[in-house]
């Protein structure tokens, strides 16, 4: 596969502090379209605060996300309103912890996923509400891709149920879906896999994947359950206290000393890391 | 048959509204009741428009009533001064009402839940406040008398004419009754009430209806899918305080005579606990629930200084039958009209 040369999303020297704990610290990576890459992390590494500046929840004072979209036009991320995030450069999150809306039906939850699109097609409401004929398409669009994604992830006879009587692992590709549903460029899931079984977890597998191959998305994944990680991602980026200890594929990422020993813990004469971090972000990152 | 297909709730809906039409002409109808119902029905407008606030978009307004003021001094206000007719105003003071919404959710909005409800609540208070105290432009506790009354598109009801033209009674030939007038009325508002109601029936299936509700669930989550909350909120808080307007306005044409009194925070605690009861799903909800909050302490007058305890067993009859509200079963406004069972679904899976 050809390479782009310019990445669709570029995290530049990020940081966020919060008072004196920077829970980012200086991270740069690079996400591309049609890869997964995954941040990895001890728990505290600073991969949710990563999503959350990304998608607007955060501010951060330092550093710069460029999106990059066809033709060369770039969004910066860190100047941009949270819904102007997934509004226009079309970053998209689930959360850790599902926040689906849990009173409407699950089928209403990928209508709603479509507002960018069909809130204009519905013109202020009043093409809407005469049902006049190029709104009906659009609605008929929405509704054809609401039921696409009801299929893919297997929820197509709870299509009527409310979203919050679902099966927690339902609930997860449920997110996926509506994530999904609303177009993005960059689909940013945050531990799609926790608390799910063996199985549940195969299936989640076989869904990312085929989101990357069958569509124009770049994913970006957190996640813990390394079986997850390394079976589905191209390119994994670890971060230990906020800080980018590595880079680079599976392979190079599993043999890397600095990340065994985040993971596993040091003993200071065995794997010698002079102030663990710097010196592999610096080649690494 | 085709009548399982229809929904039970839509029946009947569709039922108490054959049966408000209708009810001038039951052998039952005195023009009192005739009366009251025109009330309930007032109270059933001003529900609809508070229940997109806070039943749909999950804002809690406790000021709803500042709203209801704006339409009906809105009417009253431009009949006099500038003798623009009821027809005229009546648009006009949903649009006032709207604005004014605008004005004030733009800075109150950014809050939520216990902290929206303190802000709307002193914004009610302070509405109350002006009229009031503006004596030269509201006439202060005096209120404002004499409000032109509705004509039927420019027939007055009245004996004669004023100015040498037809009235109602002569240009259809029919002996003059001073009933007419009060079944206009009622027919004006039940009008304007099944207008409301169905526009938000299908603004609820809209791309704005939904994400309204989707607000409610869950303002987080909506900003991650790109929705802007701001405005989403604005929309329902201008469009339920137009309706308000629509009430106030007919409400100072019906009266006559309004002032301050009228909207005190006692009238937003009544709406709002229409809407509460109701369950906040469905228009028909509203209706019973105005039913019973308005007409049960009027029906009981006979009770005197025992109504309230009449009023009261009701109450606490409906919060132990119906915790969730009258009628607070949610049905989803964009459903699957063919779901496949699970049998064929793991059939399409296998195959």
């Amino acid at each position: 596969m050809s390479v782009p040369a310019v990445p669709l999303l570029a995290v530049d020297h990020l940081t966020m502090r919060f008072g004196g704990l920077a829970a980012v610290n200086d991270v740069s990576f690079e996400v591309r379209k049609g890869e997964i890459t995954a941040v990895i992390g001890p728990n505290g590494a600073g991969k949710t605060t990563l999503f959350n500046c990304l998608t607007g929840f955060y501010r951060p004072r330092i550093g710069r996300m460029t999106l990059t979209v066809e033709g060369g036009n770039y969004y910066l991320l860190e100047r941009m309103e949270g819904f102007r995030i997934a509004r226009e450069a079309r970053v998209v999150r689930t959360f850790q912890t599902t926040r689906l809306f849990a009173g409407m039906s699950v089928l209403e939850n990928l209508m709603v996923a479509q507002y960018r699109e069909l809130m204009p097609a519905s013109k202020l409401s009043l093409a809407g509400l005469s049902g006049i004929g190029f709104y009906r398409r659009a609605y008929r669009r929405a509704g054809e891709r609401a039921l696409y994604w009801l299929e893919r992830v297997g929820l197509l006879e709870a299509a009527n149920n409310a979203a919050g009587t679902l099966a927690y692992g339902h609930q997860r590709r449920l997110e996926i879906a509506r994530a999904m549903c609303s177009g993005p460029r960059l689909l940013c899931i945050d531990e799609p896999a926790a608390g799910l079984n063996r199985r549940e977890s195969e299936q989640l597998n076989a869904l990312l994947l085929e989101i990357k191959r069958q569509h124009d998305v770049a994913v970006l994944l957190i996640e813990h359950d390394m079986r997850v990680v390394m079976q589905i991602s191209d390119h994994i980026v670890v971060l230990d206290h906020g800080v980018c200890i590595a880079d680079g594929t599976p392979q190079e990422v599993r043999a890397d000393p600095a990340v065994i020993g985040a993971y596993l813990g040091t003993v200071d004469t065995a794997v010698v890391l002079p102030a663990r971090g710097d010196v592999s972000r610096e080649d690494a990152c | 048959m085709w009548l399982d297909r229809i929904p039970k709730l839509a029946l009947a809906t569709a039922a108490v509204a054959v049966f408000a039409a209708s009810l001038p002409f039951l052998p039952f109808a005195d023009r009192n009741l005739v009366d009251r119902a025109t009330l309930i029905l007032i109270y059933v407008m001003l529900g609809t428009g508070l229940n997109i606030v806070v039943g749909l978009a999950g804002l809690l307004d406790l000021g709803y009533v500042a709203f209801y003021a704006v339409g009906a001094y809105s009417y009253a206000l431009l009949a006099q001064h500038f003798g623009l007719s009821f027809w005229a105003c009546l648009p006009l003071a949903g649009v006032l009402a709207a604005v004014s919404a605008l004005v004030v959710g733009h800075p109150v909005l950014r809050l939520r839940g216990d902290y929206l409800a303190i802000v709307t609540l002193g914004f009610g208070q302070i509405a109350h406040v002006v009229l009031v105290n503006w004596t030269a432009l509201t006439g202060g506790p005096n209120g404002i008398a004499g409000i032109a009354r509705p004509d039927f598109f420019g027939l007055p009801f009245a004996a004669e004419a004023p100015d040498g033209g037809k009235t109602f009674a002569q240009y259809f030939d029919i002996p003059f009754s001073p009933l007419h007038r009060v079944y206009f009325l009622y027919y004006l508002i039940l009008a304007m009430v099944v207008i409301a109601g169905a526009l938000v029936w299908r603004l609820r299936q809209l791309p704005i209806g939904l994400a309204w509700e989707a607000l409610r669930e869950d303002e987080i989550a909506c900003r991650s899918l790109g929705i802007n909350p701001k405005t989403v909120k604005l929309s329902a808080y201008a469009l339920g305080a137009s309706f308000a307007g629509f009430a106030g306005s007919f409400f100072a044409a019906r009266q006559g005579f309004i002032s301050p009194e009228s909207f005190t925070f006692n009238e937003s605690a009544i709406i709002l606990a229409i809407v509460v009861l109701s369950g906040m799903r469905s228009q028909l909800g509203i209706a019973l629930a105005a039913i019973i909050l308005i007409g049960i302490p009027e029906w009981f007058r006979d009770l005197a200084e025992y109504r309230m305890l009449a009023f009261a067993a009701v109450m606490v009859l409906i919060v132990l039958q119906r915790p969730k509200g009258l009628a607070g079963e949610r049905r989803p406004t964009v459903r699957l009209k063919f779901v496949p069972s699970a049998e064929t679904a793991a059939a399409a899976e296998a195959g």
